[in-house]
């Protein structure tokens, strides 16, 4: 008897959805970023269709970064002190299909930067890339409510991706979305109950679920990714099994996770049995967005260039012709 | 000796230098409140020192505190040190319990249907053939033979020592008319008295017992009739040592002799309630002729001066689940001092007697479609029957449907809110309080309209937490979170506010969480859906005006069709009262013990999941709940 | 798919006797279904109710092993398809590819090399499994070659080769170490699956498709082999994804025999020693997380943490390593913005109550967390905030440790209020 190729049919799908609008939509982008869309499991082309590939965003953050690692330096240079710079040689450079702009600098235990200094740098950095945005506030619940309007306005018509909507703080980056006409990135800790229950929160506050991403708080390769992985998997079960409020494509933040790891850090003094530093980072981040890639993701938050060369490969090898 | 004086109930009682206050309390009948188990922690015992001196716990003075008014101590850290004059708090009175020994529905009807068949104990009265020449049969056995001729459907016989030396005596003193009393044993009879024969038309009673971990209530019987001739119940005096079991059994570890200051202390308690039943209907002691006892396997071992350390620890075994006959006289209880004393089987460490009494009252064993038995009591245990399967499990859901650890909480009790509604529009709240007096705090099926009420008017959201922004006055900030007053001073009466604080939403919250979850991940095991629930009985303290739709839109039972699902009042004690009639019910009931099989939750994968998704209302998968709408509020 | 419990069940005698050492039928059947127990452990289970079960309990993919003592490698018998189902089983094999055509310089630097691909990862020895020596044509080198595999690095072997001839010197050199050979094809089956058979060593089936696979895989059991791994032509990675997809697929849920069967896959990239050893440390690390069990309950190491910047006189709260308990804890303790001190003690992934109920959060478990941390040497006070749930252990806890404790709120909500009031006097 022959082998007949075991194909599913599932009865739901992904949703789309475009971050960042042209001029033609109200905005001042000059290109779009549109994922979503699969019907069936991560790059099974024979029996569904991926009709946008995932994306890489690269990550700027208004402050320089303190400890960074030598892997990473070599790659930024001095533009690590002026955001605009920053995200203009992640797009011109390297590449990213947009631009994960954190305000890390805003966060009261820290630099406290004011919500006009923080206008200042999302102003800049719009003007200085055409790719979409990411915009991620401090995660001190107190100062973002403060924040993120005062960003979501200045930036309104620019369709971008707000960051992020717990179960504890949902209710201003909800209105700001309503308001401003941005996404939201609904953001779980490694819970997918609780993904579900942030989203029908957002949701019953009039937010429209084809305008959230969904982000399960993760640690890079080695510190529970298999965690995140299976919730992924499960996520996009679900979405395929035809459950709407867990049908958002999916964000994963990678570089940053990856870059706190020991392994990406060490230097081949410290650690001679575990090969040269400056190509271990990027392979500890790439395989880690590689893992999330098989999750199920779509949107991967990227800090180094090589990593993101090498993943984006990955993507157009795993979604191109020749797959 | 010292004097105290407890206002403003004006009652005192004489007390030692040196007792601790709570247990002076206590003993005068006015219990305080104590969640912590006496550390001190909880505060719910604090009370005011109008007049005199107090001690501290540890020796030297008592730690006072300045209040307006005076100065307040807490009775669980005091000792008596001398005359005083102490005023209790409304707020911090442990309530007075209405006997929780109601059944309700099905259960209740099967009780009444039961009738006596094989009564525990028995008492006949029999002309005995006396000895002739040519006829020299032991004593014994014409006894025997009497008695077989008089019941056929009595086993094997045999006699007791006592009964034996006091045979002979008394047979030739009775003029070979006597009254016989028998056990109908595990697996055969027992004379167990001999006595001349008495008036017949004198009754003897059984006493069916639950044990709970808060209070204990038990049934009167009439062994002749089987109707129930008066019921009881009493705080179990064992709160003093900590609210719960596992508090309990530690206590017990920590203090010498704690076992047995245990087994005391709940002995006390049982003796109250017997004393209390027999006055009820004017009985000596000696006609309370058999007991049978129902409670959690912690409960059981206490009562019987077992050490409980096994079942707190991994994997949480009990010392006994199955357990001979005993008599009243060796466990210290004030009844007929050789009264067989039959102590339903348990499962498991955490599923106790109560629950196999709970699926011999409801029928579950019998089920051949899917039947669900769930008792929301301390710990929340859930049986799920079908086909001859029998699942169970505890899902630990914790007392804050029995009113502990919530700030207004309280029992089922003359005063407690039983029943609410909230109204937007009016911004008013309507209540229905327990005996229609000035409410005092809220009860379980209260708790349980509280959470549909806020629920359904938008003022918490499906995470069931408060919205700042709804417009009330009711919704304010207290100790930096939110809270919901049901009633401002005044109001309907109240002598205090009452309100439900964000915190102990989450307590309530938690607590249907896991008795949801508990049902689902047994139903998940036996490959089941929900839907095929033919019956879900729910057991246990809430109070008799539970609205199952409330319960089904909190999320907490499943999406069932109301005419489904029953409240069924306390199970345990059915089931022990059904074994003080029917020996088929004493046999099934050991039969049920042995075919459970019990579930531990807390290392069964998908339970911590599935709670957590219960954490909504009603729950996160929202297309298990389609009668459940609620149009969100933007 | 697997058999449930409810089905065993239904075929067992339902007495609960307890012969078997369950408590009843039911939790017998639930073991079985979870295979901690088999079948035959209930002495009383009829010939009937075996037969009926027997079907259906064959494990669909075999377990085939490659290599001999405490190296070898444990492949298949894989239940699910993804790991959230329940768990994988075995992980899969790592191999690093060496080229008999080498010379023995070259071939001395590169086993050298492959010993050093080990590391230590919680505790414990990870690195690559297997060592692939592939034929240029020279049978004898590859024997040669083959055996010096063996004896310098260890590890078990896979015998790559075209024919037969090419393989059967090496295979007589190292037979006792039971390698893998590679690999028979529709043009060499019947000899490849003799050589496999003489030597008892498991062989690789190759053909372009799973359908093809499904030809040769009955030709080489007839032939009197039965440990096979499989592979196909797919080069590109999404054509690999589709046959290994189908081949899993098709084992599990079509039940298909023919192919079930452990797999292998053939990556030649360019790959300078260095990367190698980055590439190994990602890919053992990133198997590791694959294949740990799901259903252990999400734990955190227990440790001291740190939440702001806490000095000598911050707060020191104490809770258990559940994931979900911790992370609730450590939120509150954000918002609060009180930098704290948390002790995370090693509860086994259970929540405060659990773990306090079965004593792994006692007064013990606490003062030697707190000893262990390092806390002492961090603040300058000594009070401790224990839970609000376990309030019943602060006198103990107090004489354990010596540090003054307080009680928390039982909620973790109620945190904030209680840092922002807290001193540490």
């Amino acid at each position: 008897m022959a082998f007949e190729m075991p194909t599913e049919r599932w009865s739901g799908k992904l949703n789309t959805v475009t971050i960042g609008a042209t001029s033609a939509q109200g905005g001042t982008r000059t290109s779009t970023v549109t994922v979503g869309g699969e019907t069936t499991l991560p790059f099974l082309k024979f029996e569904g269709e991926t009709p946008n590939p995932p994306v890489v965003a690269m990550e700027v953050l208004d402050m320089p970064l303190t400890d960074v690692p030598p892997g990473l330096a070599a790659a930024y240079g001095d533009v690590v002190g002026d955001p605009a710079a920053w995200a203009k040689k992640c797009v011109d450079e390297y590449a990213a299909d947009m631009i994960c702009l954190r305000f890390a600098g805003a966060n009261p235990e820290g630099a406290d930067k004011s919500p006009e200094e923080c206008r200042a740098v999302l102003q800049a950095v719009l003007q200085a890339v055409g790719v979409p945005l990411v915009i991620w506030g401090c995660g001190n619940f107190e100062k973002d409510n403060n924040l993120i309007p005062v960003l979501s306005q200045a930036a309104a018509g620019e369709r971008c991706l707000l960051g992020s909507a717990v179960q504890d703080n949902y209710k201003t980056i909800a209105a700001c979305s309503l308001a401003d006409g941005h996404l939201v990135i609904s953001e779980a800790p490694l819970d997918i109950q609780i993904q579900k229950q942030v989203n029908i929160l957002l949701t019953d506050m009039g937010v429209s679920s084809e305008n959230i991403i969904m982000y399960q708080t993760t640690g890079g390769l080695g510190y529970g990714v298999e965690y995140a992985y299976s919730i992924m998997e499960r996520t996009r079960l679900a979405a395929l099994s035809g459950d709407k409020m867990m049908s958002m494509p999916m964000i994963a933040v990678v570089g940053s996770e990856c870059w706190k790891t020991k392994e990406a850090r060490l230097s081949e003094e410290v650690a001679p049995e575990w090969g040269e530093a400056a190509v271990r980072g990027p392979i500890w981040e790439a395989t880690t967005a590689n893992l999330f890639l098989h999750g199920g993701t779509d949107i991967l938050v990227m800090w180094h260039p090589q990593a993101v060369a090498q993943v984006k490969e990955t993507i157009a090898q795993l979604t191109g012709e020749g797959a | 000796m010292a004097s105290i004086t407890f206002r403003p109930d004006n009652l005192t009682v004489t007390a030692n230098d040196g007792e601790l206050l709570a247990v002076v309390a206590a003993r005068a009948g006015l219990a305080l409140r104590s969640d912590c188990g006496g550390q001190g922690a909880c505060r719910k015992c604090a009370v005011r020192l109008a007049s005199g001196e107090l001690g501290g716990k540890e020796g030297g003075a008592a730690e006072t505190r300045a209040v307006e008014g005076g100065v307040e101590v807490l009775a669980c850290q005091t000792t008596i040190a001398g005359d005083a004059v102490i005023t209790i708090p409304e707020a911090n009175r442990a309530a007075d319990l209405t006997p929780l020994a109601k059944t309700l529905g099905h259960v209740a009807e099967t009780l009444a249907g039961q009738g006596v068949r094989e009564p525990l104990a028995a008492r006949r009265c029999l002309a005995i053939k006396p000895p002739a020449k040519g006829d020299s049969i032991a004593d014994v056995d014409r006894i025997f033979d009497a008695l077989r001729a008089a019941d056929p459907r009595l086993r094997q016989l045999s006699a007791d020592l006592p009964t034996l030396r006091a045979l002979p005596t008394v047979l030739r003193q009775s003029d070979w008319s006597i009254c016989t009393t028998i056990v109908d044993g595990l697996s055969a009879s027992q004379l167990a008295n001999v006595a001349s024969a008495c008036d017949i038309d004198r009754p003897v009673f059984g006493l069916a017992i639950d044990v709970g971990t808060s209070t204990i209530a038990a049934s009167l019987v009439n062994l002749g009739t089987g109707r129930t001739v008066a019921t009881g119940g009493k705080r179990n005096g064992q709160i003093r040592y900590g609210d719960d079991v596992i508090s309990r059994i530690i206590w017990t570890e920590e203090h010498e002799n704690g076992v047995e200051t245990m087994r005391r202390t709940v002995v006390e308690t049982l003796n109250e309630v017997i004393e209390e039943a027999r006055r009820a209907v004017s009985l000596a002691p000696d006609d309370i002729i058999a007991l049978t006892v129902a409670g959690n396997s912690t409960m059981m071992n206490f009562l019987l001066g077992i050490p409980s350390g096994p079942i707190r620890r991994d994997p949480h075994t009990p010392p006994a689940s199955w357990l001979p006959l005993f008599t009243a006289g060796e466990l210290g209880l004030n009844v007929w001092s050789r009264a067989p004393v039959m102590c339903l089987p348990t499962v498991s460490g955490f599923v106790g007697a109560d629950i196999t009494a709970g699926v011999l009252a409801t029928g579950l064993a019998e089920a051949r479609e899917l039947v669900v038995l769930v008792d929301v009591g301390t710990n929340g245990e859930i049986v799920v029957g079908m086909d001859g399967m029998l699942v169970c499990a505890s899902c630990s859901a914790g007392p804050a449907f029995e009113g502990v650890g919530i700030e207004c909480g309280m029992h089922g009790a003359p005063g407690a809110i039983e029943g609410v509604a909230y109204d937007p529009a009016t911004d008013e709240v309507t209540l229905e309080v327990i005996g229609h007096q000035r409410p005092q705090g809220v009860c379980g099926t209260g708790f349980i309209d509280i959470l549909a009420s806020l629920f359904e008017a938008g003022v918490v959201d499906r995470g069931a937490r408060f919205s700042e922004d709804f417009e009330t006055e009711r919704l304010r900030l207290r100790e930096h979170e939110l809270e919901f007053v049901l009633a401002f001073a005044g109001e309907h009466g109240a002598a205090r506010d009452l309100a439900i604080s964000q915190s102990d939403i989450e307590n309530l919250i938690r607590s249907k969480a896991a008795v949801h979850a508990g049902i689902s991940t047994l139903l998940c095991k036996l490959h089941l859906e929900p839907e095929m629930i033919r019956r879900l009985y729910l057991a246990g303290a809430f109070g008799s005006h539970l609205d199952v739709r409330k319960a089904v839109q909190i999320g907490m039972l499943p999406d069932l069709p109301v005419e489904r699902v029953e409240y069924v009042g306390n199970t345990s004690l059915a089931g022990a009262q059904l074994c003080l009639v029917s020996r088929e019910a004493r046999e099934k009931v050991r039969a049920i013990a042995a075919a459970m099989t019990y579930i531990e939750l807390s290392v069964e994968p998908g339970f911590m999941e599935e709670y957590v998704g219960s954490m909504f209302l009603p729950h996160t998968q929202t297309e298990r709940f389609p009668s459940v709408v609620r149009t969100p509020t933007v | 798919m697997a058999l449930t419990a409810v089905d065993i069940f239904k075929h067992l005698p339902k007495t609960n006797c307890r012969d078997c050492g369950v408590p009843t039928c039911l939790a017998f059947a639930m073991k079985v279904a979870q295979k901690q127990a088999s079948l035959e452990d209930c002495p009383h289970v009829t010939e009937e109710a075996k037969a009926a079960l027997a079907g259906e309990s064959a494990p669909p993919i075999r377990l085939v092993t490659v290599g001999t003592g405490d190296k070898k490698l444990d492949l298949g018998q894989e239940t699910v398809l993804f790991r959230h189902e329940n768990t994988f089983l075995r992980p899969c094999g790592l191999a690093v590819l060496l080229d008999a055509g080498l010379d023995d310089a070259a071939v001395g630097e590169k086993l050298a090399y492959f010993k050093t691909l080990r590391f230590e990862r919680v505790g414990l020895q990870f690195g690559i499994n297997l060592v692939a020596v592939r034929s240029t044509g020279d049978a004898d080198r590859l024997a040669a070659v083959a055996k010096r595999a063996a004896d310098e690095v260890g590890l078990p072997l896979i015998l790559m080769g075209g024919s037969a001839s090419e393989l059967s010197a090496a295979v007589a050199a190292v037979k006792d170490t039971r390698p893998l050979l590679y690999a028979a094809t529709a043009d060499n089956l019947a000899e490849m699956v003799a050589l496999a058979k003489e030597n008892a060593c498991p062989l690789v089936v190759k053909a372009a498709d799973p359908a093809a696979l499904c030809e040769l895989t009955p030709k080489a059991v007839e032939g009197g082999v039965q440990d096979l791994l499989l592979t196909t032509e797919a080069a590109s990675a999404g054509a690999i994804l589709q046959h290994q997809t189908a081949i899993r697929r098709g084992a599990l849920t079509k039940k298909e025999r023919r192919l079930g069967y452990p797999t292998l896959v053939v990556i030649e990239e360019e790959d300078p020693l260095q990367a190698a050893t980055n590439a190994s440390l990602a890919l053992v690390t990133a198997r590791l997380n694959i294949y740990t069990d799901p259903q252990k309950p999400i734990q955190i190491e227990a440790k001291l943490y740190e939440v702001g910047e806490p000095a000598e006189q911050s707060p020191v709260l104490v809770t258990t390593n559940f994931s979900l308990t911790y992370f609730t804890v450590e939120s509150d303790v954000s918002a609060s913005k009180v930098p704290t001190w948390i002790v995370v003690v090693d509860t086994e992934g259970t929540s405060v109550l659990t773990a306090w109920a079965s004593e792994k959060f006692s007064a013990e478990t606490i003062a030697a967390a707190v000893k262990a941390c390092g806390v002492e040497d961090k603040v300058s006070h000594r009070k401790l905030m224990l839970p609000g749930g376990v309030a019943v252990l602060r006198g103990k806890v107090e004489d354990e440790t010596g540090w003054q404790v307080e009680i928390g709120p039982r909620e973790s909500s109620g945190i904030p209020s209680v840092l922002r009031s807290w001193t540490p006097n």
